[in-house]
């Protein structure tokens, strides 16, 4: 089945996602997966939007580079 | 360890190829596909994660390169070590295989490409490598 989904709710729904990656509720692979898309196109929406990396994400590599000697 | 997409328009996939066919690169497949499936509905992970995890499990893997935290997390109770991009670039760089000023532009070009590390991340990154910013 296929269902037109109007603009607005298009909108909505992509809003809701970014909401959930920078919270870090919602990795990149997956928000790719749901909207369809590439992990590469879904970074550039994240550029578009100038969306920073969830803090989790941030606070993950600054442990890996607290290793590294 | 790194899971790419084929095609064009997908950024790593044509050097992907090319690496291949120099030899240093191996196309690996994974023997329990299964596990893959269970793994995603398991820890509610993507596809091309749960395929990075099942394969360094697989392989024993030392060491995996990973972006995200749902599979940096589960990487490392797996006991496999995580390095991510900006990691990378900078071992790169203490090792001479690339200069600090390619490092620099290669984050700086993660950053405009929506990779979007915090000031903390590449100040510290900066600090590695032995730079201002």
């Amino acid at each position: 089945m296929t269902i037109s989904v109007p603009e607005k709710i298009r909108e909505r729904f992509l809003d809701e996602v970014f909401s959930l990656y920078s919270k870090g509720e919602l990795s990149a692979g997956r928000a790719s997966e749901m909207l369809g898309i590439s992990r590469a196109e879904f970074y550039e929406m994240l550029s578009q939007r100038k969306i920073p990396l969830p803090e989790k994400l941030n606070e993950s590599i600054l442990k890996e580079l607290s290793k590294l000697k | 360890m790194e899971v790419v997409e084929r095609g064009w328009g997908f950024p790593g996939s044509f050097e992907t190829e090319r690496a291949v066919k120099e030899d240093w690169l191996k196309v690996r497949s994974i023997a329990d596909k299964a596990r893959v499936t269970d793994l995603m509905r398991e820890y509610g992970i993507s596809l091309g994660n749960a395929e990075t995890i099942q394969l360094a499990i697989e392989d024993g893997a030392e060491l995996a390169l990973a972006d995200e935290v749902e599979v940096r997390n589960l990487l490392e109770e797996c006991g496999v070590k995580v390095r991510g991009c900006i990691g990378v670039l900078i071992e790169a760089a203490k090792k001479g295989v690339i200069s600090t000023k390619e490092a620099k532009k290669a984050m700086r070009r993660l950053i405009e490409t929506g990779y979007r590390v915090s000031d903390n991340v590449l100040n510290e990154a900066y600090r590695l490598l032995g730079e201002q910013r």
